[in-house]
């Protein structure tokens, strides 16, 4: 309630400022308040200046009535209102055709769908967020067309929208319908070993001409890097947990850390040079660039990660530029069973051809803690490490397959079979 | 115009807006609450829950809801109006601590769309707590009454029943239509103000409900439409209140609107009216209501609580310094 004091005295003074206005109307709204936010909401829509703003205030008056639930006038009025302000933004197409497909008046939910995937992508920002996606309303579109005759195109959006679509909620939506139509998304066993071998190829070691050493203990707690590790190096850690040898091991050779773990209030115990940052590592919290900048020189870095599956999204958010910043990177690779799902197999894919961009791999370690899986023919385990190592920094061996072209599948209806990972 | 909080806000007061969980109220209008000091010294409101939501298009009127710039959205299938009231106990920072519905008894079924016990002015006569306000469910065309309800409030375990009703015939005839807004004097116990100009105090008797005119103080002001609103106080030695005055029109499409201003009026300890303020709005709103005032426990600042929309309700501690320039505004003004 506080909040919500603050932000009226402020708009006491002065009701004409919108973003105010707004602010006061999300607090409500948030407080669940939907009556007195709706007032706020209205104010700002009718006093703004700005289309956008007005806009996004008639898409919150409408859903705080929907909120209420039994005002479908009020609700759908308020985003036709929205629709006749600014025609080409899709947010509010999508809003109004989750509302006629909650009314089930399938042909408008599939007309205002449509018109709202047509739309212009390039809009300015919204002052609030709507979660808005095109693949929403691509689901919207898929969901209709099922029920008003178009069941081809309702199958053809839907395994198009499995291919594309990571939200959680939407897979599963899209997942259930799937079955429902008696389609079966499951990659056969020719599109598993292309994946399987997509990434095998890309996680293909190097042979650097350097010397390896183990830092840490045993188990969990080290990792194998390059041993031309010196005080001057600066190790950016990611995923602490219950163990830091590897970090403490580091600091004995004078190598200053920061580390990373938003599980954990604290580190286990004391590493000589570190500082602890209690912060999750993502694209949305703290990056790999926020890392880099927190760091006392971009020369010398090494990173270790192990943030338990999402190494993928850090890394796809992560400009090439910083990335080439490291001189030797440990990754930990997490959760493999899940090849099978595409969007997992490309956001995989993407960050290995991305770290091969600027380094090459010298060492993949299967953790045997985990399950190891025979996926397209081949054995892929669930979780392994990989060390990385800058292509730019070290020496590396030209490599010749001497049995390249040579060998030929037994059954050709099967895909070869891989006998390592990678 | 004066954004009353602004100036109370500007010279050191506060404003707090009065919630009450969604869990009760499914998120509909918290309105026009009524603040009250008691003997025991705690900060009381009455807070009225209703199960609309007041649409309002304000300005350029460009987005008006369905049926019109002004419109109570209740529920599509239900076309009542229907009001509950909760008793809110506030602390010194005016947050609610303590919340109870007032369990009403049911001694009749509504038949009108307005349902409920309406504005109802909190004060405590005779150490019998009492709600006092308009209803109009007990005809069919919806006529209004006073009425009071006795609350037993039961602090240890905040629970809020009314355990007695009585109704006001209009004195007269009793033959008007809807009265409403007669706003208690806080220090004359069942005492009224039913019309403010010219100022007309009727007394009930708190058994019957028998009302007559106690004081009619005819006058030649300019008929400025003052209805009631807050209670009406003592302040120094002065009596004074918020009414407030409404522009009820129709647009081109014969869609209703409204403005509501308030003003502050001061009576002598006689009830001779001596001036009314200039009008002003509490938060820059077109539609606002305000159904309390209080002396704060500080016994210099003036508690005053409105419905914003009537969506929002708020209480707002008016320093002295801005009530007594209020004051000396009216005084100054007279009848102008």
């Amino acid at each position: 309630m506080a909040t919500l004091n603050k932000l009226i005295e402020q708009f006491s003074i002065d009701s004409t400022d919108i973003s105010l206005c707004l602010k006061v109307a999300q607090e409500y709204e948030r407080l669940e308040q939907y009556a007195s936010a709706v007032s706020f909401y209205l104010k700002a829509a009718e006093f703004s200046k700005h289309d956008v703003d007005t806009y996004a205030a008639l898409m919150k008056v409408s859903a705080c009535f929907q909120k209420q639930d039994n005002r479908d006038h009020t609700v759908e009025n308020a985003l036709l209102q929205a629709i006749a302000l600014i025609p080409n933004r899709p947010e509010a197409y999508l809003s109004l055709s989750q509302y006629y497909e909650r009314k089930k008046e399938w042909q408008k939910c599939y007309t205002v769908a449509s018109i709202g995937y047509s739309t212009y992508e390039n809009n300015p920002d919204l002052p609030i967020d709507f979660g808005f996606s095109y693949p929403a309303l691509e689901f919207q579109m898929a969901i209709a067309a099922w029920w008003i005759g178009r069941q081809e195109e309702s199958k053809r959006l839907l395994i198009s929208l499995s291919k594309r679509v990571t939200d959680p909620v939407y897979k599963e939506a899209i997942k259930n319908n799937l079955i429902l139509m008696d389609v079966d998304v499951t990659p056969t066993v020719h599109e598993m070993a292309d994946r399987v071998n997509a990434i095998r190829e890309l996680l293909a070691l190097e042979v650097a001409d350097v010397e390896y050493e183990r830092f840490g203990s045993t188990g969990d707690g080290g990792y194998v890097m390059a041993n031309d590790i010196t005080d001057k190096d600066f190790l950016v850690s990611f995923g602490v947990g219950d163990n830091v040898d590897f970090e403490y091991a580091l600091s004995l050779r004078g190598v200053k850390t920061h580390l990373y773990d938003y599980t954990v209030e604290q580190l286990p115990r004391d590493v000589p040079d570190a500082f602890f940052y209690q912060e999750k590592i993502g694209p949305e919290d703290t990056t790999i660039s926020d890392a880099i900048a927190r760091a006392p020189s971009k020369n010398n870095l090494l990173l270790k990660m192990d943030i338990e599956g999402a190494e993928f999204e850090t890394i796809a958010s992560t400009p090439l530029a910083d990335l080439q910043l490291f001189r030797q990177i440990t990754l930990e690779v997490h959760w493999m069973n899940q090849l099978e799902d595409y969007p997992f197999y490309i956001a995989a894919r993407n960050a290995f051809q991305k770290l091969r961009a600027t380094h090459f791999p010298v060492l993949v370690h299967a953790n045997n803690d985990r399950p190891l899986m025979v996926l397209g023919n081949a054995p892929v385990p669930v979780v392994f490490e990989v060390l990385y190592l800058n292509r730019d920094l070290y020496k590396f061996e030209e490599k010749k397959d001497p049995f390249q072209g040579l060998l030929s599948k037994n059954l050709e209806a099967l895909p070869e079979m891989g006998l390592s990972f990678p | 115009m004066t954004n009353l909080v602004q100036k109370c806000i500007q010279s050191g007061g506060r404003i707090a807006p009065i919630v009450i969980p969604n869990g009760l109220t499914a998120g509909t209008g918290l309105m026009n609450p009524s603040v009250f000091v008691d003997s025991d010294g705690d900060i009381l409101v009455n807070l009225r829950h209703v199960n609309y939501t007041l649409y309002h298009a304000e300005g350029e009127q460009k987005y008006p809801s369905y049926w019109g710039p002004l419109a109570y959205l209740h529920p599509e299938k239900d076309l009542r109006l229907v009001t509950e009231n909760y008793i809110c106990r506030l602390n010194s920072d005016l947050e609610v601590t303590d919340y109870a519905r007032v369990e009403m008894m049911t001694l009749h079924e509504p038949i009108w769309e307005f349902v409920g016990l309406e504005d109802a002015r909190l004060v405590e006569w005779n150490g019998e707590y009492l709600l006092v306000g308009v209803r109009r469910d007990t005809t069919t065309n919806g006529q209004g009454r006073m009425e009071i309800s006795t609350i037993d409030l039961d602090k240890p375990s905040w629970t809020a029943t009314e355990i007695n009703r009585v109704r006001i015939p209009a004195p007269g005839a009793d033959d008007s239509y809807c009265e409403k807004n007669w706003v208690p004097i806080l220090d004359r116990p069942f005492e009224f103000v039913k019309w403010s100009i010219p100022t007309e105090v009727v007394s009930v008797d708190s058994g019957t409900g028998a009302s007559e005119t106690a004081i009619l103080r005819e006058s030649d002001w300019a008929d400025k439409d003052q209805r009631g609103s807050s209670h009406v106080i003592r302040f120094v030695q002065y009596y004074i209140s918020v009414t407030h005055e409404v522009a009820l029109f129709n647009n081109y499409l014969g869609q209703k609107d409204a403005v509501y201003r308030h003003r502050l009026l001061v009576w002598d300890k006689e009830m001779n009216l001596l001036g009314a303020s200039n009008p002003f709005s509490f938060l820059d709103a077109q539609v606002e209501f305000c159904v309390g005032a209080a002396i704060h426990p500080n016994e210099m600042d003036v508690l005053l609580s409105f419905g914003y929309q009537d969506n929002a309700a708020f209480i707002l501690q008016v320093p002295n310094m801005v009530i007594t320039d209020l004051l000396k505004e009216a005084l100054t003004n007279g009848n102008a």
